[in-house]
């Protein structure tokens, strides 16, 4: 499940819960459909609810960052916790995004 | 009961609406097929020359409930036009018998009727009625609702043989990841050269992973294991299998350093692959000389290395970029022991997202202790490694075997244990 929440003017939380794999990839294609608009300085990922990841939701996480890299758009993680953080860190996703 | 036509339903004036359809009325599409179901002629008649001055040009006529379960079979239509007071077999159990045939679970049922009870119109939709027009029927309105339900027929009828096409080039492409994999009689060679104990489990996901794996001998003390993941799944995956297995085929050739072997993958992977189609690769050289498991990984998930004559297992490092993410992406190259009995097990990461029937992987580390337990179990007894390997690998296998429900990932388990007894 992904939801996203405007903190402020500069920044856009995203927060994904449950699990995501393929039952949840079109909201991810639909949710890369909508970044291209942001305006915004930042886009935080907050995965405190997120259980697990599969390897092509990873896939579209790296996309959305060089999508909003190319924009002057920071990308950021946070929150990440348990078999998350160990597939993110087996790829070293930390030295891809900004890991507040 | 046979109801008199004048007095309970009408035939409406066609030429009053013959025109007044005209200028807006959508038309039926030259293929469809339509089933008319009514004994009374004066309607068939109707019905007929309404439909077919919107276009139809496939009617069939029932005047039973029993010839239109015939003609329905033999005819397969669009639509199916339905009066409800017929002798032999009313609409209702004409509906309720069409519906049981799984051929017309889906073929809009439009029912014409001149009750206005609702209960009985319930009862209809009940027995699997799509849709009503009502008697008078007024020609603008069948002809609108006709299409309207054609046009669904026809969508679910395309998007059915789409799905029926990709289904079987799912199938096919299914079968040729599996032509990719070692076969047995290759493993066999190459276990008995390099006295190696090589047994794998592989089974497709339902709609194509992006899982291979290979071992080649380099030379007569080395051989060189590889087990690879793309991210993607469907028609992407099987691409990427097939382009990875020809260059892997050539590069094996020239390129005996697993550390070598990932930077040049990347680096033709950073330019080819969109990044969201990355990959995951672990490759190792086994020395059987000098008693050497060298590996570099991109990501992989981590193999569990167990050295029997101490029973101890633990995970690989495979820290690394994923191919095709980051432009000149080094890779590290380690070398571990690998003598007689020592073991190596390398696994998808499926293993441990899917929910199993036997026994569930909750992490990596829950697989490492699986290991442990089998050459724990071994060596106290013991037991030669190579009855460790063939425990551990047969609990794999029945696990991932004997599991019935789809999988959503390919699941690819290999163990490999240094065996002198082969």
């Amino acid at each position: 499940m992904i939801f996203t929440q405007q903190i402020d003017n500069n920044t856009l939380e995203v927060r994904l819960s449950g699990q995501l794999d393929r039952a949840n990839h079109d909201e991810l294609y639909i949710f890369f459909d909508y970044i291209q608009d942001l305006k915004v300085h930042t886009v935080r990922f907050n995965f405190s609810q997120l259980e697990r990841i599969d390897s092509a939701s990873l896939g579209y996480l790296i996309l959305a960052r060089q999508e909003l890299l190319s924009r002057g758009i920071a990308a950021q993680l946070t929150n990440i916790k348990g078999q998350v953080w160990k597939s993110l860190n087996l790829m070293m996703f930390d030295k891809l995004f900004d890991i507040v | 009961m046979s109801l008199s036509l004048q007095e309970h339903h009408p035939l409406p004036s066609l030429k009053k609406h013959r025109f007044a359809a005209a200028a807006n009325a959508k038309t039926i599409p030259d293929n469809a097929r339509i089933l008319v179901v009514d004994d009374d002629k004066l309607y068939q008649h109707f019905l007929s020359l309404t439909l077919r001055k919107a276009g139809a040009k496939h009617l069939f006529i029932a005047e039973t409930g029993v010839e239109a379960l015939t003609l329905a079979r033999l005819h397969r239509p669009h639509l199916i036009i339905l009066d409800i007071n017929m002798p032999e077999m009313d609409g209702f159990e004409c509906c309720a018998q069409l519906r049981k045939d799984p051929l017309f679970l889906h073929t809009p049922i439009l029912v014409q009727t001149a009750t206005q009870d609702e209960d009985n119109r319930a009862h209809m939709f009940n027995l699997g009625a799509s849709d009503f027009v009502r008697k008078p029927i007024n020609p603008s309105e069948l002809i609108a609702r006709s299409c309207v339900h054609i046009e669904h027929t026809m969508l679910l009828e395309h998007t059915q043989a789409s799905v029926r096409f990709l289904q079987k080039d799912l199938l096919i492409a299914k079968e040729m990841q599996l032509s990719l994999l070692p076969s047995a009689h290759k493993v066999a060679d190459l276990s008995t050269q390099h006295q190696i104990a090589v047994s794998n489990c592989f089974k497709n996901s339902h709609d194509l992973g992006g899982d291979i794996w290979d071992i080649h001998t380099i030379d007569a003390h080395r051989c060189m294991l590889y087990h690879c993941d793309f991210s993607a799944h469907g028609i992407a995956s099987a691409i990427n299998i097939f382009r990875f297995h020809t260059i892997m085929l050539e590069l094996v050739k020239t390129i005996q350093s697993p550390k070598e072997m990932l930077e040049h993958l990347n680096a033709i992977y950073f330019e080819t692959l969109p990044v969201d189609q990355f990959t995951k690769l672990f490759v190792a050289v086994i020395d059987t000389q000098h008693n050497t498991l060298t590996y570099s990984a991109a990501g992989s998930t981590r193999p569990v290395y167990t050295r029997f004559n101490t029973s101890k297992s633990l995970l690989l490092n495979t820290r690394s970029f994923p191919l095709g993410i980051v432009a000149d992406a080094s890779y590290t190259e380690h070398s571990v022991d690998f003598s007689q009995g020592d073991s190596l097990l390398l696994y998808s990461d499926a293993l441990m997202s899917h929910s199993w029937q036997r026994q569930d992987f909750e992490d990596d580390n829950s697989i490492c202790q699986f290991v442990n337990y089998h050459f724990e179990n071994a060596r106290s007894k013991n037991l030669p490694a190579s009855s460790a390997h063939t425990s551990l690998f047969q609990s794999f296998q029945h696990t991932i075997e004997h599991h019935e429900q789809p999988l959503h990932d390919d699941v690819n388990i290999i163990v490999l244990t240094r065996n002198s007894d082969i």
